[in-house]
């Protein structure tokens, strides 16, 4: 069953000019993708392949130039309602910059639970559960509910970001560049964590990385995109080998496994 | 409500002036409520006998030149002179963040319309609205407060607006969007709170500058009159005594300074303490 | 004749009441690229920023005596002439109401090039670092240009000052994968072709098997192991290094 249908997407902006119009800037062109309950898609693509702006599609945010974005049957962009409402409950996003994407002067545990808050009829108290397990769930204790968000690290925060689009238990989670700014140990923690999440509720995600390695480790499908197009959709699998250069390009830049530096004797410090 | 402190509690470090601005300011509140009782003498009651005496242990800081007790009037003043800027402060307030918040957040031309009354506003100065109230309507507090309230109001409002913009493009107003909640909810949750506190500096700090609007206006005989006591009568009565009897126009013009101090150290203070930046753990 | 290095003993940085970085001691050899690895916290950027006593506000510095060749130096005389710094986020590094050009000039005027030969040597390296559109990038500010071109920008006047040395703060964490693989191509071809001598802050074990020649496991503020590339990814010894490597082993092998 397909969540989310892209259908022949364009989309673009036109750069101000000051007297009159200026010029018009393609930023996606002839997307044409589903995705389906359940899995893990990867969106690969170097910055300035429009990867976010897909994005902000897919979540309605914006209305593309042409074609649609459907849920349900329904084009995302024109949800008003109790029908963007349920949009909402279906597919949530989580930041690629974690600080700016919380409130300054309200607690975390405040910010997670708000779409509990405007999506849900829990009571309180059912809420104060929800966010305890949730921040369990992501390898924060329950004391971090009651923080600021300054009095957290960049690893916390961007943990307690997924918390918050998980909260309302969606059927898709987009990750929008949501791992790049972490390091390799906490993505690793929490690559495996949200696979552990897939297989006991079947959330679906959407992984939107420049990264290969980590598209490669938990993503079952892999699309790449560059300059505004899709230029390859297939499966991830142990030999994972592209026809587009796109992706050649970026399995090339992934860093090696094993030491390269071929070195003779020379003195340790 | 939520089941989480919306805010939770920050330990309130005591800076020196964050604890001198409170304390004096306090301390101008007080007299402001208590002064009527507070004041050994009635404020009103004149003696002509007792004019321009030097200060005495029945009367402390003497008596003006119809013998009333000057640190009476002192006190009570204490009431108009604040009350009459807080009140405008109030006006000022309710109006600016209403026309900013809304022109801030919805944008477009609303915003373009309300900016252009705005201007119109702002272009007036506020002893020309004085004066044109006076004429329309005689003298008195009331329209002084409602001079100074209308000369003042648009200056708010670009302000609440420029932070309402500033807040406008921020993340996590996309994420409360995206977590379902309205614009509403959006403008008096996340976005008040956030502007709240550079607002409340700016209105601190303001707070002087609008006691001396209600003094000087009062001194120039356009709003509280004589025999009501009131700091800036005080010095306009006292005017003709300044080579003579200089204590007249100090005690009262003392306590504006005091007071502008007061509630500049507290703007301060509340900046420094309000700014997120400066987040000591 | 011994190889030239730069060498590093006990520093320590501490903030009001704790030890953030212990008695940290390290050499850099010209040619080779030492990197300094641990996970977020350890201290590894502020040994790299106190190294040079760039440190923050509210940080002390103490002991951190710098040697070049065996002569003793002090911070200031190293920052600039003997070792250039790249950090992690570029766009801090530059002035915003400045332009590229400007920037440069300032490098050049402290060792003393001006007019027509500073103009020369401003083209040159640019060129080295893949910057070729020399023109357009002199006359850009920070923020037109990306932030991989800023970094390469950062290796351009590192290379105008002509230090021997470059300290690298994580120069790659903020940039995507394509990025990444040309600076890192970028850094690699200084070191072998310029013999410049390098202390590569990072967490990714990913960028110490491209570069590293040498390195050191840093957990809590202090030196937790010391080897050669090879022999640490063979057998680490230190939990921190072993915690690195298996994230690092997931990533670019299995499957979850």
């Amino acid at each position: 069953m397909s969540l989310l249908r892209v259908q022949q997407v364009e989309h673009g902006y036109r750069s101000g000019g000051l007297l009159g119009r200026g010029k018009w800037l393609q930023v996606l062109e002839g997307i044409d993708v589903q995705f389906e309950a359940g899995q893990t898609t990867g969106l690969l693509g170097s910055s300035g392949s429009g990867k976010s702006t897909l994005a902000r599609l897919l979540l309605g945010l914006e209305r593309p130039s042409q074609g649609q974005v459907s849920f349900a049957g329904r084009d995302v962009s024109r949800l008003r309602g109790e029908a963007a409402r349920d949009f909402q409950r279906a597919v949530q996003l989580v930041f690629q910059d974690a600080p700016s994407a919380f409130n300054p002067q309200r607690s975390i545990g405040w910010s997670i639970a708000e779409p509990l808050r405007h999506l849900s009829t829990i009571s309180q108290a059912a809420q104060r559960q929800r966010v305890l397990q949730l921040l369990e769930q992501l390898g924060l204790s329950a004391e971090h509910a009651e923080r600021l968000p300054q009095q957290l690290s960049g690893g916390q925060l961007q943990r307690a970001n997924i918390a918050r689009a998980l909260a309302i238990s969606p059927q898709l989670v987009v990750l929008d560049e949501a791992l790049s700014n972490l390091d390799r140990v906490l993505q690793v923690q929490l690559l495996q964590r949200l696979e552990q999440l897939r297989r006991d509720t079947g959330t679906a995600f959407v992984l939107i990385s420049h990264d290969l390695s980590l598209v490669r480790y938990f993503c079952q499908r892999v699309m790449v995109l560059a300059d505004g197009r899709m230029v390859e959709d297939r499966s991830v699998d142990q030999e994972l080998s592209f026809q587009h250069s796109a992706g050649q390009q970026l399995q090339a830049a992934m860093l090696p496994s094993r030491p390269e530096r071929a070195r003779s004797e020379f003195d340790r410090a | 409500m939520s089941a989480f402190a919306a805010v939770p509690h920050k330990p309130l470090r005591l800076r020196w002036s964050l604890a001198a601005g409170a304390l004096l300011v306090s301390l101008l509140v007080l007299l402001a409520v208590f002064g009527q009782w507070l004041a050994p003498h009635d404020p009103d009651l004149i003696d002509v006998g007792q004019r321009l005496q030097p200060a005495s242990m029945s009367h402390w800081l003497g008596t003006d030149h119809l013998g009333r007790d000057l640190l009476s009037r002192l006190i009570v003043g204490t009431r108009l002179s604040l009350g009459s800027v807080l009140l405008t402060l109030s006006l000022v307030l309710a109006l600016g963040l209403l026309v900013g918040g809304v022109a801030g957040f919805v944008g477009g031309k609303l915003d373009l319309l309300l900016m252009r009354l705005c201007d119109m506003f702002m272009t007036f100065p506020t002893l020309v609205l004085a004066f044109f109230f006076v004429t329309l309507l005689g003298t008195g507090l009331t329209n002084v407060i409602v001079a100074i309230a209308l000369s003042h109001w648009a200056w708010y409002a670009r302000m609440v607006r420029g932070l309402v913009i500033a807040q406008r493009g921020r993340e996590y107003l996309l994420a409360a969007r995206l977590a379902g909640a309205s614009r509403w909810s959006r403008l008096r949750q996340h976005v008040v709170p956030n502007i709240a506190g550079p607002l409340l500096v700016l209105a601190t700090m303001d707070i002087g500058h609008m006691m001396l609007h209600v003094s000087g206006l009062s001194f120039l005989g356009l709003g509280v009159t004589p025999p009501t006591a009131e700091w800036g009568v005080m010095i306009n009565d006292a005017k003709e005594f300044i080579w003579t009897h200089p204590q007249l126009l100090l005690w009262p013009g003392l306590m504006i300074f005091f007071s502008v101090m007061a509630f500049n150290l507290l703007g301060d203070a509340l900046r420094d303490r309000l700014d997120p930046a400066q987040e000591r753990h | 004749m011994p190889t030239p290095t730069l060498e590093l003993r006990t520093l320590s940085v501490a903030s009001r009441n704790t030890l953030l970085v212990d008695q940290l001691s390290l050499q850099l050899h010209r040619g080779k690229v030492c990197a300094l690895v641990g996970s977020s916290g350890s201290g590894k950027s502020l040994s790299c920023l106190g190294m040079l006593d760039l440190l923050p506000q509210g940080l002390r510095r103490s002991g951190g005596e710098l040697l070049l060749d065996g002569v003793s130096l002090a911070p200031a005389q190293v920052r600039g002439h003997v070792a250039s710094l790249v950090l992690q986020n570029p766009r801090s590094a530059f002035n915003p109401v400045r332009s590229m050009a400007s920037h440069a000039q300032e490098t050049l005027k402290l060792r003393g090039v001006h007019g027509a030969d500073a103009r020369q040597q401003m083209i040159e390296c640019l060129a080295a670092v893949g910057l070729g559109d020399h023109q357009r990038v002199l006359e850009s500010f920070a923020f037109q240009l990306s932030g991989g071109m800023l970094q390469r920008m950062m290796i351009a006047l590192a290379l105008m000052a002509q230090t021997p040395y470059l300290l690298a703060d994580e120069p790659t964490s903020d940039l995507d994968a394509l990025s990444q693989a040309r600076f890192l191509e970028l850094l690699m071809e200084l070191v072998e072709g310029h013999g410049l001598g390098v202390l590569l802050v990072t967490h990714d074990m990913g960028v110490v098997a491209r570069c590293a020649d040498h390195v050191l496991v840093m957990d809590a503020g202090r030196i937790v192991e010391r080897q050669d590339t090879q022999g640490l990814f063979d057998a680490p010894a230190s939990a921190s290094a072993r915690t690195l490597l298996d994230a690092h082993h997931l990533l670019t092998g299995g499957h979850p």
